[in-house]
């Protein structure tokens, strides 16, 4: 491919281009709906010798996520992609190559954990790795995909980072959903990517060295995380110089967060990842109406962009988190960060509704926008604001009455 | 084209919802259009319930996910409605007013009470043997869904015949290449290369077959529907 092409992909084959585009060397896979679309279309091109280096079917997500880690060790660009279960299998690896500090890209395709199953997506499965130090960037659009795999690889491989990137989107809505993408050519991604050289030794049989020593006494593990913490905080600074970058490249210009009709917004919803386009529609909708709605969609997930966010939330009367996870106990988990990064800004918001919605895939419609800002009008409604209507319980109970028909049909 | 349409299709594992309804945006992108495509499914096996969504546009979209309120379905099983494997029931719940159903019929599969609410809406129903047409013309029923295509470009014009064949080209279509090794070998691609354009023939000639059907019909049927442009 020599030009920029605008193609229809779905947020899998995004994926794919973006692993190919960065002419990636190493890909570990293991297969899992919704992500299975990504490996089987990079084993093709593989196959084909369409892409050049090492594709291997790994045995569980445990040893991929190993293998995936010891490849980029070993100084080769190295992806992967996982969802779901398969990360929470992986999860021990996770951390063991976070602390070995190897750059990579990692994809999640966001899909709800079990129990009970289901292939639709919400976020606890990207939320389970917020605390092992990887980078995270969640996409909203197919071309958000393809983009963030270019700029992870640029975050991940800067001397300062040598962290993985883990590149979040959505099952179903972003993963099997097809609008167009503009791939740039092999030429113009040369001038922003260039060859992966590693900052740190890499292993070679000539000059054995150990990745995983164990350290006692607590100073010397202190240490370690200290210098992961400091790498994982300037990753913030390094994603702006590298989003820069991208965008006097490629024409596509990228803040940590996204700031959708904000400047005027009186009701604020917080969002991310696909999602986000719904609330883009309902804030547009809002706004026919004569509501001031706007929306913040999160982007850089980790390193937390505090006062980036605080800024961009500062002034704005009520606001509302909509989290599309749930920490049981607790509530919404990106809430307690949002209202933290805010806490000691003078002009913080008036009212911070936490909301819980769109959980294992549940829509969350238009008229759920509009509850949120009726939510707002009484100063005695609780926090959170659960988006579970009786529509949803009367498609709950159709099932149940299903299940067990020897209950009385009470509602029907 | 002025407005969104946004599709419906309803089908059954294995016919080919998905796959037309990605041809349907992608056929909408060749013409400059807005458009995305995607599916829902459960578990995927054949005969299982399968549906999938396009959007179509002359501005940005910013909806995505499962389409609550169709302007056009169309019904790929006739299973669909007989055994109501469907994700929503009746199938046409949610249509919007004046809206179109196109369904691989050879007999009308609705009852009184559908007429009677789908009229009420002033939603139009075309009927069409889909299955039998891509037996005729495609040699197999798995161009079922080309024939459906073919009916609702014909009534909707919401792209020309011209980018929907772009669309199957760019899709299914492989441009013979060389192999660069033994003559036995590009002789055996070149037959298989043949053997595929042949088929897209046959899957283009379906689709124009049905397009012709859905024209007419509309044309004669002078329904508010089904002036979209």
């Amino acid at each position: 491919m020599t030009t920029d092409e605008r193609i229809m992909l779905t947020g899998n084959k995004a994926a794919a281009w973006g692993a190919r585009m960065a002419q990636v060397e190493y890909v570990p896979a293991f297969p899992i709906t919704p992500q299975t679309e990504i490996v089987e279309t990079l084993a093709k091109w593989f196959a084909e010798g369409t892409m050049k280096g090492k594709y291997t079917n790994m045995d569980s997500e445990h040893s991929m996520f190993m293998a995936a880690g010891a490849g980029a060790a070993t100084g080769v660009r190295v992806f992967t992609a996982s969802s779901s279960q398969g990360i929470l299998h992986g999860m021990e690896s996770l951390y063991t190559l976070t602390g070995w500090r190897v750059p990579l890209v990692i994809v999640n395709v966001s899909r709800a954990l079990a129990t009970p199953i289901t292939l639709e997506p919400d976020h606890n499965d990207v939320m389970s790795t917020r605390d092992c130090g990887l980078i995270q960037l969640h996409a909203e659009t197919c071309q958000e995909v393809f983009d963030f795999i270019l700029l992870g690889y640029h975050i991940a491989e800067n001397p300062n980072v040598c962290l993985p990137v883990l590149v979040n989107m959505d099952g179903f809505y972003l993963s099997f959903t097809r609008e167009p993408v503009l791939i740039p050519s092999q030429e113009a991604i040369a001038n922003f990517l260039t060859a992966f050289k590693p900052a740190q030794p890499v292993f070679q049989a000539s000059q054995p060295m150990a990745r995983a020593s164990a350290v006692f006494g607590g100073a010397t593990y202190s240490y370690f995380k200290m210098q992961h913490n400091l790498a994982a905080y300037h990753a913030e600074k390094v994603f702006n110089e590298s989003a820069q970058k991208f965008s006097e490249q490629f024409g596509r210009t990228y803040e940590p967060a996204e700031k959708f009709h904000m400047d005027d917004a009186e009701f604020v919803f917080v969002m991310s990842n696909s999602f986000a386009t719904k609330g883009k529609a309902a804030v547009l909708q809002l706004r026919r109406q004569g509501i001031k709605a706007g929306l913040l969609k999160l982007r850089l997930f980790r390193p937390f962009p505090s006062a980036f966010i605080a800024e961009a939330l500062s002034g704005h009367k009520n606001v509302a988190i909509i989290d599309q996870n749930l920490s049981p106990g607790m509530g919404g988990i990106t809430y307690p960060e949002i209202v933290a990064s805010l806490y000691s800004h003078p002009n913080r918001p008036k009212r911070i509704l936490s909301v819980i919605g769109g959980l294992g895939g549940k829509d969350i419609r238009e008229s759920d926008f509009m509850s949120i800002i009726n939510h707002f009008k009484d100063p005695e409604s609780p926090s959170p604001l659960y988006l579970f209507d009786d529509v949803d319980m009367a498609s709950f109970q159709k099932i149940q009455n299903i299940a067990n028909p020897k209950e009385e049909p009470s509602s029907s | 084209m002025k407005k969104r349409l946004n599709i419906r299709i309803s089908g059954l594992g294995g016919q080919g919802a998905v796959t037309s309804a990605h041809l349907l945006a992608m056929a909408a992108n060749n013409a400059g259009l807005f458009s995305i495509s995607n599916p829902f499914f459960g578990a995927e096996k054949r005969m299982a319930p399968a549906e999938s969504y396009a959007r179509i546009g002359p501005e940005k979209i910013y909806d995505r996910g499962e389409l609550v309120f169709p302007d056009i379905i169309m019904v790929y099983h006739p299973q669909v409605i007989t055994m109501q494997k469907s994700y929503t029931a009746p199938f046409y719940s949610g249509i919007k007013e004046n809206g179109l159903v196109i369904i691989n019929t050879a007999t009308d599969l609705l009852n009184k009470e559908d007429h009677e609410r789908l009229d009420a809406l002033n939603v139009a129903v075309f009927d069409i043997d889909a299955t039998k047409l891509a037996l005729e013309i495609g040699g197999t029923e798995l161009s079922t869904n080309m024939a459906m295509i073919g009916a609702c470009i014909g009534i909707t014009n919401v792209v020309t015949l011209a980018q929907m064949e772009q669309a199957v080209q760019d899709r299914f279509g492989k441009k013979y290449v060389a192999s660069g090794g033994t003559a036995t070998l590009d002789e055996a691609i070149k037959k298989k290369y043949a053997k595929k354009e042949q088929l897209l023939q046959k899957n283009n000639d379906t689709i124009k077959a049905a397009y012709a059907m859905g024209k007419e019909w509309a044309e004669s049927s002078n329904h508010q529907a089904l002036a979209v442009h």
